[in-house]
């Protein structure tokens, strides 16, 4: 017996490092991240194109393909169970149990060619004993708590049949019927308009928070991060800058690059701006320290 | 909510109005098989007066003419035409004076049960090979199978058939010589030859027609399964990169539904390729057919070019582009339940 698993926590990682194959080299995109996350607890993990961010979503969420990435770490647990998260040798990826994730756009997430119900049913066929009229209603009643009126109705229908934001909902239902410990949501509002991002957004928080499921958003957008979540991890280059409270985020005591960041969001005294205040060279040469 | 009439037609349009079509195809191109054949170099009334032994004088030729229905303007042996074709007569054959129908329906079902069953094989070994392809994380398993579906289209298949042929029967002898399904007569019930022998209880010769169909329907699956196995192969490889494996994956399915996921989108490709091969194996298989001592629908075409018969190679060309048409018909089918994406009237929204 090891130490008894601990019920507060939904995700632990130590010393967290992906490095894709490429012929005979490893280049490594994410380099010895650790956090730990209870439940409820929502974490943004924030970086530019290219910090790793994803790369580290998909690890954490076991989607990364067998033969093109090295995972390694020293610690890796799901709502306080040891996981093995070393990329499995298997053709379709092995979902890691207890973390689902959401994807930028619902289109291309939902299956083309299968009715909603369906794409339910395959979901919620794992929860033994349940039969086809229970799924039925079980699907239904999901429908109506992501806010979609006659369920019923939409049951029947396929995704190109529904308008983006329905679809986005539905992805939302599907990810969460099954009560994950962890929900990640990879740029979850990015496809989407202001007004159709907030309520999404608000609809993703209140049903994480029913649920007690940890919500990790990887974005490029801190402002969402500040107002949406607790903590954000600040990446560059596979490397953590910064992990802090949301609000802390623009304090003296953060690093160089985790200031400029925030310097980086528009604001209207700024106007004729000409430089991104993240690719100041003394500051670059400061992070390869 | 009431479903009306005008509901569950509209839910089901897309395989009425595709079933509807049928008869319409048929019609067009029987059409164009008539005047195709008029088309064609010689003259069949001089080959049918010669065979005559007669002195040869122009009323003989006039009444040969009339007989064959080939006097009148082209409009109407047009009229004629579409007249018979309606009866479902197509005239008789000048070489044997038999209806060019029964002609036809008896040789097409061997032909067909030899190719149903050669390509249905080959569909069946494609799918095992392709779960094998996603479900083995083996490299050198996965290349193998890869290096199989690269020889799509580059072995004909009576070269395959030739090597069986030198193999099990030349060299090894294990299999008898190719000479046909099964000696002696049967009464003709389908036309199938394995089902007939099945209803009719013959027993011994259902069992002589079983080995004799393995070398060819052996060659026919080595030969059609790389074809069908690319556009697998392609299909897994594209779906597998797609957010849907993705998410599905993260959403908790269970592997057998992502399995069969996977394959549902993969294979309308395939199944096109499947009803191609179909179509020009109706005709083609001849080759195939004449090497094992088969009968089947493709000689009937070869002789009645050979000889001259327009009434037998017009009835020729029609079964065989109805049976073309008709196995288009069975893949639109397929694909549409597949993916209702492909049902007419459906505007994909932006993907």
């Amino acid at each position: 017996m090891n130490t008894p698993a601990d019920l507060s926590e939904a995700l632990a990682i130590e010393g967290f490092s992906v490095a894709y194959r490429s012929g005979a080299e490893l280049v490594p995109a994410v380099r010895e991240v650790s956090f730990s996350l209870r439940r409820s607890e929502r974490l943004a993990i924030v970086g530019e194109s290219g910090s790793g961010k994803t790369t580290l979503a998909m690890a954490i969420a076991g989607l990364l393909p067998h033969d093109s990435a090295r995972i390694e770490y020293s610690a890796a647990r799901i709502a306080g169970r040891d996981v093995d998260m070393s990329a499995t040798r298997s053709i379709v990826p092995v979902r890691h149990e207890g973390i689902s994730m959401i994807f930028q756009d619902a289109m291309t997430s939902l299956d083309p060619v299968a009715s909603i119900a369906h794409q339910f049913r395959t979901v919620l066929a794992r929860t033994a004993g349940m039969g086809r009229r229970r799924i039925r209603q079980e699907s239904s009643e999901w429908l109506e708590r992501v806010g979609i009126n006659q369920p019923e109705r939409v049951l029947g229908l396929h995704p190109y049949e529904l308008s983006g934001g329905m679809r986005q909902r539905v992805m939302i239902a599907l990810a969460l019927c099954s009560s994950p410990a962890v929900l990640i949501a990879d740029e979850p509002t990015s496809a989407l308009d202001v007004i159709v991002s907030q309520r999404i957004m608000n609809l993703i928080l209140s049903l994480t928070a029913e649920l007690g499921t940890a919500v990790v958003a990887i974005t490029h957008d801190i402002e969402l991060a500040a107002k949406y979540m607790d903590r954000a991890l600040v990446l560059y280059a596979g490397r953590v800058q910064d992990i802090c409270p949301t609000d802390e985020l623009g304090s003296a005591s953060r690093s160089d690059y985790t200031r400029a960041l925030m310097e980086c969001v528009p604001r209207l005294e700024d106007y004729d701006r000409d430089y991104l205040p993240t690719l100041v060279p003394t500051r670059r040469s400061d992070l390869a320290s | 909510m009431r479903t009306t009439i005008r509901d569950r037609y509209r839910a089901n349009r897309w395989w009425i109005l595709r079933l509807v079509r049928l008869p319409v195809d048929i019609f067009v191109f029987a059409t164009i098989a008539f005047f195709l054949i008029r088309l064609l170099p010689g003259d069949p009334v001089a080959v049918a007066v010669a065979s005559r032994n007669e002195a040869v004088t122009p009323e003989t030729v006039a009444a040969v003419r009339a007989q064959m229905g080939l006097d009148g303007s082209i409009w109407e042996q047009l009229l004629h035409f579409w007249g018979g074709l309606f009866r479902g007569n197509l005239g008789d054959s000048l070489q044997t004076s038999i209806p060019v129908v029964t002609e036809v329906f008896s040789r097409l079902p061997s032909t067909l049960e030899l190719i149903l069953l050669g390509l249905l094989g080959a569909f069946v070994a494609c799918l095992v090979l392709g779960f094998v392809y996603v479900r083995f994380a083996n490299p050198l398993l996965r290349r193998a199978v890869r290096f199989y579906s690269s020889f799509a289209t580059t072995v004909p298949v009576f070269v395959v058939a030739i090597f069986l042929i030198v193999l099990f029967y030349v060299v090894l002898a294990w299999l008898p010589a190719p000479l046909g399904r099964a000696a002696g007569t049967l009464p003709v019930v389908t036309g199938f030859p394995i089902l007939d022998e099945i209803i009719t209880g013959s027993w011994s010769m259902l069992g002589e027609t079983l080995v004799a169909y393995i070398m060819p329907v052996a060659a026919m699956v080595i030969t059609y399964t790389p074809n069908l196995l690319t556009q697998l192969i392609g299909g897994l490889d594209r779906e597998l990169e797609q957010t849907t494996t993705r998410f599905q994956v993260a959403a908790g399915a269970p592997r057998r539904w992502i399995f069969v996921s996977l394959f549902r989108r993969s294979l309308p490709s395939v199944i096109v390729v499947f009803g191609l091969f179909f179509g020009s194996l109706i005709g083609g298989a001849v080759t195939i057919e004449s090497l094992f001592g088969f009968g089947g629908i493709g000689q009937l075409g070869v002789r009645s070019v050979q000889t001259v018969d327009f009434p037998a190679l017009q009835g020729f060309l029609i079964i065989v582009v109805t049976v073309c048409l008709i196995a288009m018909l069975v893949v639109d089918l397929i694909n549409m339940a597949l993916d209702p994406r492909r049902r007419p009237g459906i505007e994909e929204a932006s993907r």
